[in-house]
């Protein structure tokens, strides 16, 4: 697993947390503890996809960044992976 | 069948026959094809009480018909005149609502400020003379507060009066009482039927855990409303708390469901009375005694236990199991119990 594979794992693992919480909270708007830790993983993740963004690209169009090229279709896209090299 | 005759069953438009009062009168339709092609004899020939009243205006149907015509029949509205749609519509039938009441205390029952809720003085004189009010337009200044849509949804305004002739409704019912004018306040109150209790509820109230039925079950129609004021009635109180205004704690047990004491109370009232489990430092007063299930479960409804937050899996863990909860991680072993 390479460095940006780490981070792409990084990112969907906080994000699923984050997601979890997300559901938790519909249900209990209130709960501190809840609304905490998701506070923190909503940092958290902003952190990891700034620094996969500086990397590695744009991971959806909303984190284009002004450039003099749509930064979004460049290489490589999910298919263009090996199997080896995983994700 | 070819398609119209379904529909006959449902739109006046294509009736012909002798049914068309009936159906006219039925099914919401507005007040010119109801008074249109029918004769005030045709009306009161074939139409049940139900069927009068179900969609039709109440100043609409004045115009139209006799008020001695109009009293042989739509007496049974009267118990539902203030009932908003939803209050109609939450699971429980009038039927159930009147249960266990007599006819002669239903009379008795219906005050004179709730029959009027909703109709303007001036609209009820419009079509008829106070001598016809008198002998018959006591039904109609009932329905007034009815609107069209109230009165189909789901119950037929008969279920909900059962028991109860036209005849006997409109004795118990003054002219002068339903104009609201010169009447005691002890007239008022001499025994509310359950449905008049019910009259003040918001559709929220009603719909929450407690039916109608539950809450007038067992409970005489004289002792829910003994002492209650009229004013008080009027105030737009939930029925539990009427019923706590006038009642004594040994009347108001008598025969009530613990889960009425519920239905017109907020979700942090609730709370109090719940045990303390699981507090949560950071919760809210309504969710931190909050009990996993509510008090009550009948049968044939199903619950999900109110989750409480507390250790979570590690990202990384949460991620492969699919789930940060320890409490929700229940893995596939099917394959351990039943082999491969």
């Amino acid at each position: 697993m390479n460095e940006r594979e780490r981070l792409l794992r990084r990112i969907a693992e906080v994000g699923f947390a984050m997601f979890e919480l997300h559901l938790f909270l519909d249900t209990h708007p209130y709960d501190r503890a809840a609304l905490q830790m998701f506070d923190s993983y909503q940092r958290e993740e902003e952190a990891l996809r700034l620094e996969f963004n500086s990397k590695y690209g744009p991971l959806n169009t909303m984190d284009v960044s002004q450039s003099n090229m749509w930064q979004w279709v460049k290489d490589p896209w999910p298919w263009d992976y090996s199997f080896e090299e995983g994700l | 069948m070819r398609p119209n005759d379904i529909f006959s069953n449902l739109y006046p438009v294509n009736v012909s026959d002798d049914d068309t009062a009936n159906m006219d009168m039925n099914m919401g339709v507005g007040p010119m094809s109801t008074n249109r092609g029918v004769s005030p004899a045709e009306m009161n020939r074939g139409v049940s009480p139900m069927q009068m009243n179900a969609g039709t205006a109440p100043t609409q149907m004045n115009r139209a018909v006799s008020p001695m015509q109009m009293n042989t029949a739509t007496a049974p509205i009267n118990m539902n005149s203030a009932v908003s749609p939803a209050q109609m519509n939450s699971r429980t039938s009038p039927m159930q609502n009147n249960m266990g009441v007599s006819p002669a205390e239903m009379n008795k029952a219906v005050s004179p400020m709730q029959m009027n809720a909703g109709t303007a003085p001036a609209q009820m004189n419009k079509a008829v003379s106070p001598m016809q009010m008198n002998t018959a337009t006591a039904p109609i200044n009932m329905n007034s507060a009815v609107s069209p849509a109230q009165m189909n949804s789901r119950t037929s305004p008969m279920q909900n009066n059962m028991g109860v002739s036209p005849a006997e409704m409109n004795k118990a019912v003054s002219p002068m009482q339903m104009m609201n004018m010169g009447t005691a306040p002890a007239q008022m109150n001499t025994g509310m039927a359950p449905t008049n209790m019910n009259s003040a509820v918001s559709p929220a109230q009603m719909n929450s855990r407690t039916s109608p039925m539950q809450n007038n079950m067992g409970v005489s129609p004289a002792e829910m409303n003994k002492g209650v004021s009229p004013a008080e009635m009027n105030k737009g109180v939930s029925p539990m708390q009427m019923m706590n205004m006038g009642t004594s704690p040994a009347q108001m047990n008598a025969g009530m469901a613990p889960t009425n004491m519920n239905s017109a109370v907020s979700p942090a009232q609730m709370n109090k009375a719940v045990s303390p489990t699981g507090m949560n430092s950071g919760v809210s007063p309504a969710e931190m005694n909050r009990s996993a299930f509510p008090a009550e479960t009948p049968l044939a409804m199903a619950y999900v236990p109110f989750q409480k937050f507390g250790k979570v899996f590690d990202d990384e863990v949460g991620f492969k199991a699919g789930t940060i909860y320890p409490e929700l991680d229940k893995p596939w072993i099917g394959n351990e119990v039943f082999g491969k």
